[in-house]
């Protein structure tokens, strides 16, 4: 589904990603872990399309189409979802406005009819009960105001929503409770098909408990530096990253 | 054949020529207009050596050949659905048309001639700048509408003005309401021209607001299409008088709009709101001036501006706040959005405060829309210029919220939408 093949990118003058490497195939689930700063949330903006970052080196294949110069809209369309780790606020829009032309986007790149509104208010009641999300919160400003949780819980109908070929969650988790967590993560979860692949970002083990991942990558200075299984998670969650910095930093040194 | 006679002269000397026809035709008005007449002499018309007119220059509109008489009307240009009321001033090409107005006995319109010789004093010594004197001078049939002591209108009173003449026209309707004691009116003035020529309206409207008087205005410049306006909106407050007034402008050549409320008495609160479209080469100028010449008022300002293309845009809100005037509340605030790298906005704010307890704020931005906003709403599927649109939409809701008429709220929703 997704390959991603020795990537470079920078921002301004500065090489964020130093040669990523990364397969995702259909019905995978994909962990990226690794210290603050290492470049997650970059590789996530990456392939959402964030213009910002400047591509200058490898190769980024979505289902067989190179997608390095794909406009951020069209990479949606295509089936791929970023949940922001940050979420912004957006004043005088609301996630149902914005929603209903973005439902219908996606729909039309796939040959669909556009959803009428007594079917689009039918969506998204099924959607919002996944989440477990109240309308009157979708009804107001986008996050403005909204808790941490709340912006999380948010992302995740957005993905509910759009039914994403790749979800990426980018520390998805953070700010949200336990149950919360848990909410989330069966959302997540239910979601889930042989069809589709997720890519967590995450710096605790906690989510892995739910959303459990075929691979657990390691990120770090802009490289992914060490792969395992979910036990590699345990092994971090455990250890900390010093003993992976070493390792790599011998290598290179 | 009009048109060509005219052609060669200046527009000085039509002016001249025009204004003595409108003075021998109305003895009653005559020594009134023939001051303000004289001082627009004096003054002419504005350049951009004048402090106030620094970023407008007329000269463009000015060095064209305008008729300044009356034509019928060539096209009838019916007004939307939400400007048809029982209430519905018209105005046409040069005149007011008051009839089949299905009026109550607590509402009276008459042309301002039949007016006391004290309103007329005073009414024809309050404007200082020289496009108002000017339109004073030659608004021949100006109308005076006075909302009786104790009314209470339910329904908007609704004031069209349309420009459809048979050559480029220079136009000068003047409108004056006064609410009595204890009333309460909302008005709504919608300017239109056809797209045939591009004449010029100089424009103005003046509100006496008794004690008590409770005012909506709303001024819309959404139809001028190549035409240009120039508009002069006074409010007068008398004690415990409340007025909001909002002007969207969306349409013309060029348009400058002067806004004046002067808060005269104690308790008087107002507020004003704008919000513009600036698109192609049109330039759009709002001068606002609250002067909080008592004790205890406040005011309330916010201007919004979007400008796209070549457009551009001047926003100057005054504040004046006079010795007296302890316990003023005063906030202005001014956001534009740049739509394009040729667009341009030039925003001053301006405090004259000679009280010392006095809150007062105020701000202008100018920016661009943001671009985290817009990656968030383009990784949703939504391309560049839908989400751009779903952002000015946004910028623009703060104001037209605010608009207490439905149908005119989802109008303007509609209209700004890009
Ligand atoms: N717009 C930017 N301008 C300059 N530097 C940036 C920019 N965006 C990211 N960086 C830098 O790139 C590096 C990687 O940032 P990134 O957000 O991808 O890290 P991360 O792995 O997601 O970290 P965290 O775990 O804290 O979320 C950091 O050093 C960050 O400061
Ligand atoms: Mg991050």
């Amino acid at each position: 589904m997704l390959v991603i093949d020795n990537i470079h990118a920078r921002i301004g003058e500065k090489e964020i990603l130093r040669g990523v490497t990364l397969e995702v195939k259909a019905g995978e689930v994909h962990a990226i872990m690794g210290p603050n700063g290492s470049g997650k949330s970059t590789l996530a903006s990456v392939l959402a399309g964030r213009e910002e970052y400047e591509i200058t080196e490898g190769s980024i294949l979505f289902n067989g189409k190179n997608i390095a110069d794909m406009s951020p809209e069209d990479r949606a369309r295509e089936g791929i979802f970023l949940a922001f780790q940050y979420p912004i606020e957006i004043p005088g829009v609301s996630t149902i406005n914005f929603m209903k032309t973005a439902v219908n986007e996606v729909r039309k790149h796939r040959g669909l009819e556009p959803l009428d509104a007594p079917a689009f208010l039918q969506l998204m009641k099924e959607k919002m009960e996944l989440v477990e999300i109240s309308q009157s919160l979708l009804k107001r400003s986008l996050n403005e105001g909204f808790s941490g949780g709340e912006k999380k819980r948010n992302e995740i109908f957005q993905m509910a929503m759009l039914e994403p070929k790749l979800a990426i969650l980018d520390e998805t988790d953070s700010g949200l409770d336990i149950d919360a967590l848990k909410i989330v993560a069966n959302g997540v979860n239910k979601l889930r098909n042989k069809d589709n692949a997720i890519i967590v970002v995450t710096h605790y083990q906690r989510l892995l408990d739910y959303i459990v991942p075929d691979f657990v990558h390691v990120l770090y200075n802009g490289k992914i530096v060490k792969t395992g299984t979910k036990e590699l998670a345990l092994e971090l969650e455990a250890k900390g990253y010093d003993w992976i910095k070493n390792e790599y930093n011998n290598v290179n040194a | 054949m009009m048109n060509s006679a005219i052609a060669n002269i200046s527009l000085f000397d039509s002016l001249r020529a025009r204004f003595a026809e409108i003075s021998d035709s109305n003895p009653v008005l005559k020594p009134y207009i023939e001051k303000n007449f004289q001082n627009f002499l004096a003054k002419g018309f504005p350049t951009i050596k004048n402090e106030e007119w620094k970023y407008t220059d007329l000269q463009k509109i000015l060095n064209r050949n305008y008729s300044l008489r009356s034509s019928s009307p060539t096209q009838s240009i019916s007004p939307k659905a939400f400007l048809q009321n029982a209430l519905h001033i018209s105005f046409v090409n040069s005149a007011f048309n008051t009839d089949n107005l299905a009026l109550s006995k607590n509402i009276s319109i008459q042309p301002l001639s039949q007016t006391t010789q004290e309103r007329l004093d005073k009414y024809f010594s309050i404007h200082q700048n020289a496009l108002a004197q000017l339109n004073s001078a030659m608004a021949e049939n100006a109308l005076l509408i006075t909302i009786k002591k104790n009314t209470h209108l339910q329904e908007p009173i609704i004031v069209t003005y349309t420009i459809s003449p048979d050559s480029p026209c220079m136009v000068f309707p003047r409108l004056l309401v006064v609410m009595e004691e204890n009333t309460s009116a909302s008005f709504i003035e919608s300017f239109s021209a056809d797209g045939l020529h591009a004449s010029l309206i100089v424009s103005s409207t003046e509100f006496y607001l008794q004690q008590n008087a409770n005012l909506i205005h709303y001024l819309l410049q959404l139809d001028l299409q190549q035409s240009s306006h120039i508009s002069h909106t006074a409010i007068f407050h008398e004690q415990k008088s409340n007025s909001s007034t909002t002007v969207f402008t969306g349409s013309g050549e060029l348009v400058r709009n002067n806004l004046l409320i002067d808060l005269l008495s104690q308790y008087s609160e107002t507020t004003l709101y704008g919000l513009y479209f600036g698109n192609k080469t049109s330039h759009i100028d709002n001068h606002t001036t609250v002067r909080h010449a008592v004790s205890n008022s406040l005011s309330n300002e916010l201007y919004k501006g979007i400008i796209n293309d070549e457009a551009s845009a001047v926003f100057n809100g005054k504040i004046i706040v006079q010795p007296d005037a302890q316990k003023t509340n005063a906030f202005q605030s001014n956001k534009n959005i740049l739509l394009s790298p040729n667009a341009t906005v030039n925003a001053k704010p301006q405090l004259e405060i000679f009280a010392n307890d006095v809150k007062c704020s105020h701000g202008a931005t100018t920016g661009r829309l943001d671009e985290e906003a817009l990656f968030y709403l383009r990784s949703r599927g939504i391309d560049k210029i839908q989400a751009q649109a779903i952002l000015v939409k946004a910028f623009a809701h703060e104001i037209i919220e605010n608009v207490h008429l439905p149908e005119l709220q989802t109008y303007l929703a509609e209209h700004f939408q890009n």
